[in-house]
């Protein structure tokens, strides 16, 4: 009988043993959830349609898939377009909806670029249309002395409210009335903050937006005599690049820290040589904003770039005679869009092309729609081509380049010009 | 003819009521020595021989009782009825008369004695409590010492002898033909009192009456006629709270006699109100006719009612005397000396709190439901679509599949339509008789093992409150829980004494079989312990007899299961959760080994079987968790054994010797393996986790307003959402149908097509692929997302879209519509499909209709696939879902087989008690 009882208490311990030096089997997880991608989408927040403005948007989709526009606020105003040629496609907002800012957005599969011209007689802007953000971001260039008045528009097309806190800066300092500090954006809908009676008297202004919670595409409108000049948020950078061609020389370049610490600045100038040459720098505090007039950076055409060591938002803002205009830096590329342009009505599309590379390039152009061919320019390294495209339907082109590149453009209408930084797609 | 009464005299109507097997002709020589002549005799019922006497008499012969109320004279104020078992005394209707008149009572009772002793007691009328259960206050055999001789109104008395006024009896219909005659007289009594009428009993009035009277037998039918009696005679207001307090009480009392080793009160309960509920029309015309006459309100009938419940009283009375007769050592003699030692230790107070424990833990589910939980959901509303589907029909469950959901859904349906559709009140019913038969259970086998009552108690409280229990259900694994109440009863087969004979033999395989089939039922892998457990059984108690028992049980409960045997899918159920750990992890390795150790050290030669079996279930079972790739329904039924295998080892430390070492030893290992059971009773959800579900999801239907709502697409992790999930990466989801996680949908059958589909747009949609991800999960009919508190994977995806609105639901909640179309089937021309629970209907078109389905051509009419989906003609204006024939097949033979068990079982209960 001992040895029985012998043989079950080993039994016993034999298996609790075995139990507790096993482990206890892991659960097979699979594959992680992949974080959250851009989205194809895009927001156009300055496109204006109705109240004289023809809006016209200009969208290529680099696998020629159909895109679906939506009016922000209006789910109802939707329409599908099916690009063409290269990817491209253009559309009238006025189409789908008119309300002044009329904020539409678009999706579909593939990589989107897309930009609006909208125009009067007598006003010409172009704005890029962007994605939301939910990292800070700057506008630049808003004023609202005598004529000039500025508004900002914030564009929620997502499900989800936002709420967003404002920075303002003025060339008094920080400037930010308390009721602007934080403003909540409904699901699905814009809102529009006048600056002009709340902070007058303002020569320079920018603003920077911090997202609390969702997720905000945000533009400004600024108003002069005739024309007007949509200028869309974007998120710091470390290093932004201008092409200053002939009109641009009398404008200014505005800095925006969006950074949290003290960080330096250095402006380099590129020039016809492709020599490259520091003509300015300096420290610039958090929050804090930097005007410098282009004439005294450069005095001929060429090539401007940016550099921070903390990331800040560039700009070149143009208020000259009636002409108010505001541009972002942009970064280099071989390869660019141009999204939208002007028809023979609206005025003349003018391309800018900067050639950052070390030698000459030869850059191609070509028509977004396949036709028509537009021949080939010939870029020495620093040299700016100005190049004046023809009547594309509304449609935009491809730049292509064997150098790194920088490309602007804008459409010139009597004394009124809008321009914009094309995209960089590679 | 008799002569003719006084004129002053009220003439009577004597009806004299005949039941086959009574001698009449006793009663028809008192009805003629009577010194108040009646004015006429009625006698109802009878064979030829009884209508030769009557006629003899010159008495009135009637078919049946409903013909009384017509052949009663205009003239006659009074009906005296009587039973043709009744012999009264010559006064006996001359003292009704009399008294009734002084007293101006429409209805008196006489005094029943016990016919061959003179002087026993029957009735002198009775009181009852609210729920009609007769509270007489009589002792069984009591005397007659005239000490209850006063004339006095009472609740109701025996139709035995009673004498009705005429135009009340005609007024009230007449006796209920129906019932027997002690639940007659109350539901009589009941009905002239709330009328206006006096009811007194007048023991001057003596009656003879055969104590075993086919009529007046206690019975489930006595019980279904005071039920009946209740329903007929309770104003609404009444019911509202008689019916629900009275469920519960039956329910307690049930729970009490089963331990009292009596199944057949909870049976008898079940026979009434099916009987009950089968007539409820007539109680309906019953009830109206009643408030056309009625005169007073209930408060009448609660005057002579008694206070709480007499079943629940009586029960508790004979528990309180039988503990009395084991604390005094009154036990059989095989163990009355042990059962001395025992009680002298802590182990008293434990059987004690036993009873307390299981009423205790039980309170949440009692007063507020089931918990839902993990698997522990509800049954849906439609059980007949679930049966069908278990039956071989189409399984909705996740994105479906022609395979039947686990048998657990069909034991679920079964419950909700035998407790007339109400998935609340299965759910509890289910849960406390599994808890009851569980503790009943496991107090029967440590009972054959020799061990006192006391050591079963406590073997059923670590049993079904211990570490390992509390572990498992504690994880929401509620159909184990289920299964731990039949799966000691066919393990107690396998303990039980081979009969000699055949029918018991049979009735011992039949018993064994019900038991492991309802095991399987509730959880197929729990089978296994049937099997596994059962040979070890046999082996250790040393009767290799029994092995043909586990083998027969085994198989009887396997074909319990056939539909799901057929054609279920095993490792889906297999691999549905994860096994819980026990924690701390030392702490069952540690407490199992020193009980193991203290147990066989100390026990006799006798116990020693069983704690060879408790050590090695106990140690095993949780080994079967610990093993890496066994897929885990193994371990949780593992976890079950071994919650078994530690009851049976603290119910053997209780017969420990009395070694001085081993005495400090065993009661510190009782308590640690007793002590997780307090937190089950504090917690009062049988040892559940806390309810998540029930109304979690009522704002998809408040929303939908009577739309069908489409599919809920649930985030979170596997613990916080109800029932199975699948995982990608650290994320569990699931699909939920309808606005609440239900038993059908808990297992989610195998991957399939659609199944690969969903997953890849949940990748897509985390990825933030598109800004309209509505548009990719409404071709899944999803309406509705929700992400729970913690899970933050989605988050950015989620403020990247336009499909999905959120809804203020609660801060707890994160709850999106899905504004994009979404519905489980759609027309070509965009008109959308309800779901019925068995297939689609809508509007008939010339089109196709695509249902948001896992691919299957036994769709029809003219099924094709629709990429992982289905498309069928839209022409009928229905889809539906041809049955697999051999699961049909399967579904109908487990049912004969179960129904057969059941009868053959019940006919051969006799040897299954054997010592």
């Amino acid at each position: 009988m001992t040895r029985i009882r012998l043989l079950v208490i080993i039994a016993v311990v034999a298996i609790l043993s075995g139990g507790v030096f096993l482990s206890n089997p892991a659960e097979s997880t699979g594959e992680e959830l992949p974080p959250a991608g851009d989205g194809p989408y895009l927001v156009c927040p300055g496109a204006l349609a109705g109240g004289g403005f023809q809006a016209r948007l200009g969208v290529y989709n680099d696998e020629a898939l159909p895109i679906r526009i939506t009016a922000v606020g209006v789910p109802e105003a939707t329409a599908v377009l099916e690009p063409v040629g290269l990817g491209g496609a253009t559309f009238n907002i006025g189409d789908l909806a008119e309300l002044g800012t009329t904020p539409v957005y678009l999706d579909g599969p593939g990589n989107l670029v897309a930009a609006t011209f909208s125009g009067t007689p007598q006003a010409s802007t172009l704005s890029s249309c962007i994605r939301a953000e939910s990292v800070p971001t700057a506008l630049l260039g808003m004023a609202t002395t005598g004529d000039e008045g500025s508004t900002l528009q914030f564009v929620n097309p997502f499900a989800q409210d936002a709420s967003i806190r404002l920075e303002i800066v003025s060339e008094l300092g920080a400037d930010t009335p308390s009721d602007l500090e934080a403003i909540r954006i409904p699901a699905g809908t814009h809102v529009e903050v006048p600056l002009t009676r709340v902070l007058s008297g303002r020569e320079a202004m920018s603003v920077q937006i911090q997202t609390v919670s969702g997720m905000v595409a945000a533009a400004s409108v600024r108003t002069g005599d005739t024309d007007l000049a949509v200028n869309e948020a974007r998120p710091g950078a470390l290093e932004w690049h201008f092409p200053l061609f002939g009109g641009a020389l009398g404008g200014e370049i505005h800095l925006r820290s969006v950074g949290d610490l003290i960080g330096d600045y250095r402006i380099d100038r590129i020039d016809q040589t492709g020599t490259v040459e520091g003509v300015s720098e300096g420290a610039i505090n958090p929050g804090e904003q930097v005007v410098l007039p282009a004439s005294e950076l450069m005095t001929d055409r060429g090539g401007l770039r940016v550099a921070a060591t903390e990331p800040v938002v560039a700009g070149l803002v143009l208020q000259t005679g009636n002409i108010r205009s505001v541009m972002h830096g942009g970064s280099i590329g071989s390869r660019w869009v141009v999204p939208v342009s002007a028809t023979a009505g609206d005025g003349q599309t003018m391309v800018w092309i900067l050639n950052m590379g070390a030698g000459p390039g030869t850059v191609a152009l070509t028509a977004l729609g396949g036709e028509p061919e537009i021949l080939p320019v010939e870029l020495p390294p620093g040299a700016i081509a100005e190049v004046p495209l023809p009547d594309l339907g509304g449609g935009g082109v491809l730049v292509e380049s064997g150098q790194q590149i920088v490309v602007a453009f804008g459409v010139v209408q009597g004394e009124a010009i809008g321009i914009s930084m094309a995209t960089v797609i590679g | 003819m008799p002569d003719q009464p006084a004129p002053e005299q009220p003439l009577i109507v004597a009806v004299v009521l005949f039941t086959p097997g009574m001698q009449i002709e006793e009663t028809l020589s008192a009805l003629d020595k009577q010194v108040y002549k009646p004015d006429s005799v009625l006698v109802v019922g009878g064979g030829e021989n009884e209508r030769e006497l009557i006629a003899a008499r010159g008495y009135v012969h009637v078919g049946s009782v409903g013909e009384v109320l017509g052949k009663l004279a205009e003239s006659a104020s009074f009906v005296w009825w009587l039973h043709a078992d009744t012999r009264p005394r010559p006064d006996a209707l001359s003292a009704l008369v009399t008294e009734a008149v002084r007293n101006d009572a429409s209805v008196a009772g006489s005094k029943v004695l016990v016919a061959g002793w003179e002087d026993q007691l029957h009735s002198v009328g009775a009181a009852t409590d609210a729920f009609g259960e007769p509270y007489s206050g009589l002792d069984p055999g009591e005397l007659d010492l005239e000490q209850y001789d006063v004339v006095r109104e009472v609740a109701f008395v025996s139709p035995l002898s009673m004498l009705i006024r005429r135009d009340l009896l005609r007024g009230l219909g007449g006796l209920d033909a129906s019932l027997p005659a002690q639940a007659g007289g109350l539901d009589l009594s009941q009905r002239a009192r709330v009328a206006g009428a006096k009811v007194i009993v007048v023991p001057s009035s003596e009656v003879f009456h055969a104590d075993a009277c086919p009529s007046d037998r206690p019975g489930w039918r006595q019980r279904a006629g005071r039920y009946r009696a209740m329903l007929v005679s309770y104003q609404l207001i009444t019911l509202a709270w008689v019916l629900p307090v009275g469920l519960l009480a039956s329910l307690a009392d049930s729970a009490g006699q089963i331990t009292l080793g009596r199944l057949r009160p909870l049976i008898s309960d079940l026979a009434s109100w099916v009987w009950v509920l089968g007539r409820l029309p007539s109680v309906f015309k019953m009830r109206r006719a009643l408030r056309r006459i009625r005169e007073t309100g209930d408060e009448e009938l609660f005057r002579f009612q008694v206070r709480g419940s007499v079943r629940l009283r009586e029960t508790g009375a004979e528990m309180g005397e039988r503990l009395s007769r084991a604390l005094e050592g009154g036990e059989d003699d095989v163990i009355s000396e042990r059962a001395k030692v025992v009680w002298k230790r802590p182990s008293a107070i434990l059987a004690l709190t036993g009873v307390v424990a299981l009423l205790l833990a039980t309170r949440s589910i009692w007063l507020s439901g089931l918990p839902q939980s993990g698997f522990s959901l509800l049954p849906g509303e439609d059980p007949v679509s679930t049966l069908l589907a278990y039956a071989g029909g189409w399984n909705a469950s996740g994105l479906g599949t022609p395979n039947p959901p686990p048998p657990i859904a069909a034991l679920g349906a079964l419950a909700t339509l035998l407790v007339g559709g109400k998935p609340e009140l299965a759910g509890s019913v289910l849960t406390v008789l599994a808890l009851i038969a569980g503790l009943a259970g496991v107090i029967r086998i440590s009972r054959r093992t020799g061990v006192t009552l006391a050591a079963g108690y406590v073997a059923g409280v670590v049993y079904l409150g211990g570490a390992a229990a509390t572990t498992l259900f504690g994880s929401g694994q509620w159909p184990l829980l289920l299964a731990a109440g039949p799966l000691p009863w066919a393990l107690d087969a396998v303990m039980t004494p081979v009969p000699v004979d055949g029918r018991r033999r049979f009735g011992l395989a039949a018993r064994g079989g019900v038991a492991a089939a309802l095991t399987a039922a509730a959880y197929p892998p729990a089978l296994g312990i049937v099997v596994v457990g059962g040979l070890l059984l046999a082996l250790a108690m040393g009767r290799p007899r029994a092995l043909g028992v586990v083998g027969a049980i085994s198989v009887l409960g396997a074909l319990g299961i056939a539909p799901w045997v057929v054609g279920g899918e095993v490792m889906a159920l297999l691999g549905a959760a994860p096994v819980p750990a026990i924690q701390p992890f030392w702490f069952w390795p540690a407490t199992i080994g020193l009980a193991t150790v203290a147990a066989t050290l100390s026990v006799s030669k006798a116990h020693l079987p069983m704690v060879a079996w408790g050590g090695v279930a106990a140690s095993g079972g949780w080994l079967l968790g610990m093993i890496p790739d066994l897929p885990p329904g193994f371990g949780l039924a593992g976890l079950l054994a071994a919650s078994m295998g530690a009851g049976f080892l603290a119910s053997t430390l209780l017969a420990a010797g009395e070694h001085r070492w081993s005495r400090w030893l065993t009661t510190v290992v009782l308590i640690v393996l007793v002590a997780p059971a307090a937190l089950t009773i504090v917690r009062g959800r049988g040892g559940l986790p806390s309810d998540e579900w029930s109304r979690r999801l009522d704002f998809v239907s408040a929303i939908s307003e009577g739309v069908d709502p489409g599919r809920v697409l649930v985030f979170g992790s596997p613990e916080e959402i109800p029932g199975q999930t699948r995982a990608v990466g650290s994320v569990a989801y699931r699909l939920i149908d309808g606005d609440r996680p239900t038993l059908e949908q808990a297992y989610l059958p195998g991957v399939r097509l659609g199944d690969g589909a969903l997953e890849q747009a949940i990748f897509n949609l985390a990825a933030a692929d598109s800004i309209r991800p509505g548009v990719a999960l409404g071709q899944f009919g999803i309406t509705w997302l929700v992400v729970l508190p913690g899970t933050t994977a989605l988050n950015d995806a989620l403020i990247r879209q336009v499909d999905l609105s959120p809804l203020l639901i609660d801060s707890d909640l994160r709850a999106f519509e899905n504004r994009s179309l979404s519905a489980r089937a759609v027309t070509d021309e965009g008109e959308t499909w309800s779901w019925t629970g068995r297939g689609y209907e809508g509007s008939p078109s010339s089109g196709r209709v695509v249902m948001a389905d896992n691919a299957d051509p036994d769709w029809s009419p003219e099924w094709a696939q629709a990429d992982w989906a289905n498309s069928v003609s839209a022409a009928e204006g229905r889809a539906y879902f041809r049955a697999n024939p051999t699961v049909q097949g399967a579904a109908y033979g487990s049912g004969l087989v179960l129904a057969l068990m059941v009868v053959l079982a019940w006919w051969g209960r006799g040897g299954v008690t054997a010592k």
